[in-house]
């Protein structure tokens, strides 16, 4: 059995929108996998399908063909025993931070919040060490920005509270769908370096990131899958795909990611 | 001068937003405007086209082609804006009226400040998709149906229909993948240096900077803190601020240094 080897997989996934004529597959035949501790790159353009393709994964939508299992288990709706396995062991992360946390929350508070679902009755400084350790890790001062609200963090630390939140119940996987592109470019290095942390401190963990730009992920990815137009057109070792991409679509995406 | 300012203040709620900021674009030029979220690159935008909010206070001097805009009255300001100024927003899903289609979309501007005939106005649409490399058959579409890409084409259309002299662009790229916001931004130069207008462009991004500008501004804290060539603060950035800008820039290049060597 090699299947069980990945963390999490899809084979051939398909999934169509629309009926009759505006019928649009946005997603054909896809297969892949997502290996214990490794960092995977999802890139595409917009419409790529790439978001789509998260979504099946984390078992928020239903392909219409193929399948997805985590550790091996089927995720297949809500019941499924690989959905609950992958949603307790699971953190995601948005491309708006501000849209994922709570405006009438402080920061301690969104932060935690996983952990007291997972874990009842944690409570009081147990809580709030585990809370100021994810804060730490996307390098945030936890005496200085455990009070505050989102109103008065910047887009870049919103979300490195909000990839706090994802990794606070030490994950298995951690799933990021755009987390850059919503953030100006000086921020966007404050969180690449908090991933890096978290990929140091926590080895085990799996991070899926799921961007248009070849240019952020290029510090992190260890491997690459190129979505275009619902298809993988080229999947490969980061180094691999960004020095010499075989596709025509991943040659465009290099030379638009490069000066 | 297409933009002439001088002594620029912008306070909100007596918080200071932008300082004494003192900025110029020549006719036919092209120049970028880049800072970090919360510069206050924005601010200027507005300031410049009339647009603050009820509580700011603008105080200074801002000219559009000679035009004061600063406690200008409205007339004024709206004269400038459909004629003199085209503005091109980040976000096109939210800039365009959703209940207007892509060829009336792009035609309001005319109507509105322009006497042309009904087949006058269309002929002069149909011309700017062409230009802008909008397929005709999308003229009756709605901008939901278009991706961000034909979106932003449509935003830059609805701009450039009135021929401005000058246009303001705000993060025209951002909301876009990065395939689309090369072809964006070099379709915007090549249209803009096509009509021979000039271009003030508002970006936080060095590497996009470099396509679409000759000579740059870098706005940090709402005041100005470096000026010059594009081309030579990106290879030799000074001061502080542009040196953290173009580093980050590069870094997020393919091609630029490792993450531990800047």
């Amino acid at each position: 059995m090699t299947e069980t080897h990945e963390l999490l997989a899809g084979r051939g996934i398909g999934r169509v929108f629309g009926r009759g004529k505006a019928r649009q597959a946005a997603l054909r035949d896809v297969d892949i996998d997502v290996r214990p501790g490794e960092c995977l790159a999802i890139i595409g353009g917009s419409g790529s399908g790439k978001s789509t393709l998260a979504r099946i994964l984390l078992g928020l939508d239903r392909p219409d063909s193929g399948t997805v299992t985590y550790r091996g288990e089927p995720v297949d709706g809500p019941r499924s025993q690989g959905y609950r396995l992958l949603r307790r062991e699971s953190g995601l992360v948005f491309q708006d931070p501000f849209a994922s946390l709570d405006p009438r929350w402080r920061v301690e508070r969104s932060v935690g919040e996983p952990l007291r679902i997972q874990h009842h009755g944690i409570a009081g400084d147990e809580l709030r060490d585990k809370v100021a350790d994810a804060l730490d890790l996307v390098g945030l001062d936890a005496g200085e920005f455990m009070g505050r609200y989102p109103a008065d963090l910047s887009g870049g630390q919103a979300q490195r509270v909000a990839i706090a939140r994802a990794v606070v119940a030490g994950p298995s996987l951690i799933v990021a769908d755009e987390p850059m592109s919503a953030i100006d470019v000086a921020a966007r290095l404050r969180i690449l370096e908090a991933f890096a942390t978290i990929r140091k401190a926590r080895p085990e963990t799996a991070i899926v990131m799921i961007s248009h730009d070849l240019g952020v992920v290029q510090h992190i990815a260890e491997r690459i899958v190129v979505l275009h137009d619902g298809s993988v057109v080229e999947t490969g070792p980061c180094d691999e795909v960004l020095g010499h991409p075989k596709s025509d679509y991943a040659r465009q995406l290099v030379a638009a990611a490069s000066l | 001068m297409a933009i002439e300012v001088s002594g620029l203040s912008v306070d909100i709620g007596g918080r200071p937003i932008v300082s004494d900021v003192a900025m110029g674009v020549a006719d036919g030029e092209r120049v970028g405007l880049v800072g970090s979220s919360g510069s206050g690159k924005s601010m200027i935008a507005k300031a410049l086209l009339g647009l603050l909010p009820r509580q700011a206070s603008a105080s200074g001097s801002a000219r559009l082609g000679g035009t004061e805009v600063i406690g200008a009255d409205e007339t004024t300001l709206a004269g400038l804006r459909g004629r003199y100024v085209g503005v091109v927003f980040q976000n096109p899903g939210s800039s365009l009226n959703p209940v207007l289609s892509v060829g009336r979309q792009i035609e309001l501007p005319l109507k509105l400040h322009y006497d042309l005939d009904a087949g006058d106005r269309h002929e002069r649409v149909m011309a700017m998709m062409r230009k802008v490399g909008l397929d005709a058959s999308l003229a009756g579409r709605y901008p939901h149906e278009l991706s961000g890409g034909q979106q932003q084409r449509v935003g830059i259309a609805t701009a450039l229909i009135t021929s401005p002299r000058l246009i303001i662009a705000d993060e025209p790229t951002t909301a876009l993948d990065s395939i689309t916001q090369r072809q964006i931004v070099d379709l915007l130069v090549s249209l803009v240096d096509g009509a021979g207008a000039s271009m003030l462009f508002i970006t936080h991004d060095f590497s996009v900077l470099a396509r679409a500008t000759s000579r740059c501004y870098v706005l940090d804290r709402g005041r100005i803190v470096d000026s010059g060539q594009t081309a030579g603060l990106l290879a030799s950035p000074q001061v502080a601020q542009s040196r953290r800008l173009v580093e980050a820039a590069r870094k997020l290049t393919l091609g630029g240094p490792d993450m531990e060597t800047l």
